[in-house]
């Protein structure tokens, strides 16, 4: 009986932990504990839906692309998250994010906030000491909080277009970085940024932009894949010893000298694949004198190819987009038999509907609506807006009674694949076949009430609002014609919801908010200066600080122009000023070096600082020294020197210089010494303290001031977004749509060319999943690809390719079943690809859609 | 000339000097970390043939651990850094100073210097060099060496040399044979020597954690009319911020202040 009681309990345990994952409002209801993943992404959710924050157990939460401008704080508890995706929600109120983030019980491992219209970061972004990855891409970003160099975990942080100023001396701390992108940032110190990565470890990819002058220290950079872009290389030093950079991509660049960047490519980078990209091809001639395995050069409007026949050491060439006559590729061919050259899609030229299984296709959905008023009637998840004499018999006469509408959706890869709609047309110039990337696809009939046919009446069309996942502007209307071929109708119009005018955004006032307390009141601290002092015994050195007076008054703080002047004494650096400090550590002509360069550096800029006459300097004007301090540091058995020279902190190993001449009173005056120093520093915390309690009133009357202008600046962007919101009907149950007109009943397809990133030929041999070689000939192989939401079909292994830059399933036909590969999870061995093979009375759709979704 | 020769000779003995400072530091620099195995001292006597240095050593921490246990007080550590340091003085500071105390004082610096080199992270350091006495005969009494004999190990006989050396002779006599200390004394004279240089009251003070040492036999005393000697070296090592309190004032003040 026990053990019948423990195994049912264990049953009821197993299905009570089962993971649930829901992706409509409508299935939050039941057993909230189970649901560990929401993805409610493109629901037109206005009101954040609060029955999330009863799934306690919830681990990924999706609400990317939505209405919603508050967020309910109790979000925080949700204490096992660790994944949150806000992205495309330019409604979102930026202080709930940063009430959430301030209070949050979660630890997360990746976070997305791209495309939210944030104008500032919350500090509290820190706290979450996990983070692996972090998006910020697409937003009014200046600065980064300081605090986030505690982010020691970040592994991929992705802040391509924002207004970026200074994050050199933060990238500094994240050790665990491997990639970073930082394109797009017009304002942003790219060169300073890349002296901080260059002494980094472990990076793999960097994409970085407006690059004016490489850093000395880019030698040491180590990196795998580096991406330039509206940069002006003037050279491209490396050590001898430097680590090789894999993949290097010059986009839109610009080469003062390229003789000196090739030579330096060709004796120390030594790249495998180099990429140019919108570049003149005068600016490429240079760079036929590099040594590379593989060559990307794209889209540069280049006629001519035959000259890279120089290049010795070439086996591969991706040249489309250009404008190579055939001619020209036909002499390269010649010269260089032994190069492959990618000069159009790799892609065959499919037409019409053929299904790969029968049955499995996707069933239509009938509805029966009066012609002869305008209506809106929803199929599926399309909403056709239909006008009163939209319908028109066979021989034209305007149709007004009962008709059958017969829809057919086509949005998924599954569906797609098992419908059979070819998604191949050729290029806007030329026979080039390209690959169609779906954005909402969809069939529409309909009948009269003896069936026939009915048809649109072209002057007055039916308006077809898809919901769509695909945020491409640059999507075309298409038609497929009665010869199975796609013809284009013209642009769609892509209507996001939710979007907002920027010029309405007053969020920048967050920003201002923390600046106004800065500049409220002046701090006035002494200036410091370093200098260094040579010792007795060789390489060893003294350091010490001489003391540049800036207040001659009595009193500790005045008010002057609404200004509050504090005067801070910092008795602990007075008194580090007093002492002789012993260098005591390692690479001693380093830190030498750098104290002198720093002592030169606050030499030069103070020196205009002084005021006539007299001992004392200006009270305005920089301080490049701040926060001097000494630490204890047990491990080493001396003392750290703490101090901030302009943004970076400086940390050099001393020791007091004592008198004593035996071990046990050196120690004695070491420790006398430090306590001195502690008392110094406590004096001047209680002093600070002092002057902290004076300002209060001071600070409270200018934080009622700021409040007051948030709070309002906060009530004219609810306005804003209430009136967007009240223009915005109900019962949209989706934030992104397409508006096609449609003029005719068929197959409408909302898609774009699109054309393979990294086109990689599928030439292996197929086995079974234990390793046996399959035997039999392949009849047909469809490449279904999950990101574009496209499908190619190809005759044979030969002239198959897929992109290995996004994720694909390659589905085999063979006689007997099929063979399926998915490039996300596996790999391509030893020229051999491991298929998982099913039967032909195994396969259903359900199958396929795992599959598909990986799932 | 006179000048010229007091000059050269002044410049010789600095470059002599010096010249050992730097051997003891290339010494220092090219020696590789090692600990000895500590076990406690055995009654088996010395040989010059199979001289076990690593037992001297490991016998002596032994000893001073097992007094310091007595006392209730934690057991030094071995150091692999002060082993090499004492490693590379037995083997390249000259005679002198494992005698005088003053000339010893001359390298400190060199060994202060060598232990920043290294890395280590106890910067206060006590050295004491010194020489110890292997023969197992009475303090000033007389022995004399002959090879011929081949009763001895170390070729060492007791009293005076005598004038008939013919066996035939009738006032011949038997010599007797002198022989080494056991390793037990010579740990115990080790730490007698010690003792007398004020090693362990430091030892005791509670102010020194690390221990490291060395020894090596001296082959200018071996085969002679001389008293074979060991040179003895052992360093102790400790932290100089000690009495700077543990607790990280500074930090506590800063985050409290914030």
């Amino acid at each position: 009986m026990k053990k019948f009681s423990l195994i049912i309990s264990c049953l009821l345990l197993t299905v009570s932990s089962i993971a649930k994952k829901i992706t409509n409002v409508s299935e939050l209801k039941g057993d909230f504990n189970q649901i560990t993943e929401i993805d409610f992404s493109n629901k037109g959710i206005m009101d954040f839906p609060l029955d999330i924050l009863k799934c306690k157990n919830l681990k990924a939460l999706n609400l990317s692309n939505n209405g919603f401008v508050k967020m309910p704080k109790q979000l925080s508890k949700l204490t096992k998250l660790k994944s949150l995706d806000l992205s495309e929600n330019q409604n979102m109120s930026p202080y709930s994010l940063k009430m959430i983030l301030d209070s949050s019980k979660f630890q997360l491992e990746s976070l997305s906030i791209a495309n939210c219209a944030l104008f500032f970061l919350p500090n509290s972004i820190a706290n979450q000491a996990e983070l692996k990855d972090l998006d910020i891409s697409s937003n009014y970003i200046r600065k980064l909080p300081y605090e986030m160099m505690q982010l020691n975990k970040l592994e991929r942080l992705n802040a391509a277009s924002n207004q970026l100023e200074q994050m050199a001396n933060l990238c500094s701390y994240w050790w665990s970085l491997k990639e970073i992108d930082v394109t797009d940032n017009a304002k942003l110190d790219a060169n300073g940024l890349m002296m901080s990565l260059s002494y980094m470890d472990g990076l793999e990819r960097i994409a970085i932009s407006n690059i004016t002058e490489l850093p000395s220290s880019f030698k040491y950079l180590q990196v795998n894949d580096l991406t330039f872009e509206h940069s002006t290389i003037p050279h491209f030093r490396r050590r001898d010893y430097a680590s090789k950079i894999g993949r290097l991509s010059f986009v839109d660049c610009n080469f003062p000298n390229p003789e000196e960047v090739v030579n330096s490519l060709n004796e120390h980078v030594k790249p495998s694949h180099l990429t140019f990209a919108k570049m003149e091809a005068q600016q490429l001639v240079p760079f036929l004198s590099v040594n590379v395995d593989s060559l990307v050069i794209r889209n540069n409007g280049l006629s001519a190819i035959s000259p890279i026949a120089k290049m010795s050491s070439l086996k591969w060439v991706d040249a489309r987009q250009n404008k190579i006559k055939q001619s020209d590729i036909e002499l390269l061919h010649k010269t260089r038999p032994e190069v492959e050259i990618m000069y159009s899609e790799p892609v065959q030229k499919q037409v019409g509907i053929i299904p790969p299984f029968k049955g499995l296709e996707p069933k239509p959905i009938s509805k029966n609506v009066i012609a002869g008023k305008e209506q809106s009637v929803k199929l599926g998840e399309t909403v056709f807006e239909i006008p009163a004499d939209a319908f028109v018999d066979a021989n034209g006469a305007i149709y007004k009674g009962a008709v059958d509408l017969e829809y057919t959706e086509y949005n998924t890869p599954t569906d797609i694949f098992l419908s059979g709609i070819s998604m191949t047309t050729s290029a806007e110039d030329g026979e080039e076949q390209v690959m169609l990337s779906s954005g909402g696809m969809f069939k529409i009939e309909a009948k009269d009430n003896q069936g026939n046919k009915l048809e649109v009446n072209a002057d007055s069309p039916i308006s077809a609002n898809v919901r769509t996942q695909n945020q491409n502007s640059d999507m075309r209307t298409w038609v497929m014609k009665d010869d199975g071929v796609w013809e284009e109708r013209g642009m769609n119009d892509l209507l996001k919801l939710f979007n907002v005018d920027t010029k309405e955004l007053d969020s920048i006032m967050g920003d201002n908010l923390y600046d106004m307390e800065e500049d409220g009141v002046l701090y006035l601290r002494d200036r410091y200066v370093p200098k260094v002092k040579k010792a007795p015994k060789l390489k060893e050195f003294y350091i010490e600080f001489e003391k540049l007076p800036t207040w001659h008054k009595k009193k500790e703080m005045t008010y002057e122009n609404g200004l509050a002047v504090v005067k801070t004494r910092e008795h602990h650096a007075d008194f580090i000023a007093s002492q002789k400090l012993l260098f005591d550590g390692d690479s001693a002509a380093f830190y030498k070096e750098t104290l002198e360069k720093i002592e030169a550096a606050c030499k030069d800029k103070y020196k205009d600082l002084r005021l006539r006459n007299s001992a004392y300097y200006s009270r305005f004007g920089l301080n490049l020294i701040s926060n001097l301090q000494l630490k204890p540091d047990y491990e080493n058995d001396n003392l750290d020197l703490v101090f901030n020279f302009k943004d970076s902190v400086i940390n050099i190993p001393v020791i007091f210089d004592t008198k004593a001449k035996s071990n046990n009173y050196r120690s004695k005056e070491l420790a006398s010494n430090f306590t001195n120093y502690q008392y110094n520093l406590k004096r001047y915390v209680k002093e600070k303290r002092r002057n902290k309690n004076r300002l209060a009133p001071f600070i409270a009357r200018m934080q009622m001031k700021i409040a007051k202008k948030a709070r309002e600046a906060e009530k004219r962007r609810l306005k804003a977004l209430e009136r967007q919101r009240k223009a915005i009907e109900k019962g949209r149950d989706a934030s992104m749509l397409r508006v096609v007109p449609i003029t005719n009943f068929g197959l409408w397809n909302c898609d774009a060319r699109s054309r393979m990133q990294k086109p990689k030929k599928l030439n292996v041999d197929f086995t079974h999943a234990d390793g046996e070689v399959i035997a039999e000939e392949e009849e047909q192989i469809v490449v279904i690809d999950r990101s574009s939401n496209g499908v190619l079909r190809f005759q044979d292994r030969a002239r198959a390719f897929f992109d290995s830059n996004s994720a694909n399933l390659i589905v085999v036909f063979f006689a007997t079943g099929i063979g399926i590969f998915q490039t996300w999870k596996q790999e391509i061995k030893n020229k051999e690809m491991k298929l998982h093979f099913l039967d032909n009375e195994e396969v259903d759709r359900n199958k396929i859609n795992r599959y598909i979704t990986g799932t | 000339m006179r000048v010229v020769v007091q000059i050269s000779v002044l410049v010789f003995i600095a470059y002599s000097c010096s010249g050992q400072n730097r051997k003891f530091l290339i010494h220092f620099n090219n020696s590789s970390n090692f600990q000895h195995e500590v076990r406690s001292a055995s009654d088996a006597r010395l040989s010059y043939e199979s001289f076990d240095e690593e037992e001297i050593c490991g016998g002596t921490i032994d000893a001073i651990n097992s007094n310091l246990l007595r006392r209730n007080r934690d057991e030094l550590r071995q150091d692999s850094i002060l082993n090499r340091l004492c490693e590379s003085a037995v083997e390249k500071f000259s005679k002198s100073r494992f005698v005088y105390r003053k000339k010893l004082k001359k390298e400190l610096a060199s060994i202060d210097y060598a232990l920043r080199l290294s890395g280590s992270s106890n910067r206060m350091l006590l050295t004491y060099c010194f020489r110890v006495d292997l023969l197992d005969l009475v303090p000033g009494a007389s022995f004399y060496c002959n090879k011929r004999e081949k009763t001895s190990a170390i070729h060492l006989y007791e009293g005076k040399a005598p004038k008939i050396r013919n066996k035939e002779h009738p006032d011949y006599k038997d010599p007797v044979p002198l022989k080494t200390k056991t390793v037990r004394q010579t740990v115990d004279e080790i730490m007698r020597v010690f003792t007398s240089k004020n090693g362990m009251r430091e030892v005791n003070s509670r102010k020194y954690t690390q221990v490291g040492l060395a020894c090596r036999l001296d082959d200018r005393t071996l085969n002679q009319s001389k008293r074979p000697t060991l040179y003895f070296t052992i360093m102790l090592a400790g932290k100089q911020m000690q009495q700077v309190k543990k607790k990280d004032v500074t930090e506590r003040i800063m985050r409290y202040d914030e």
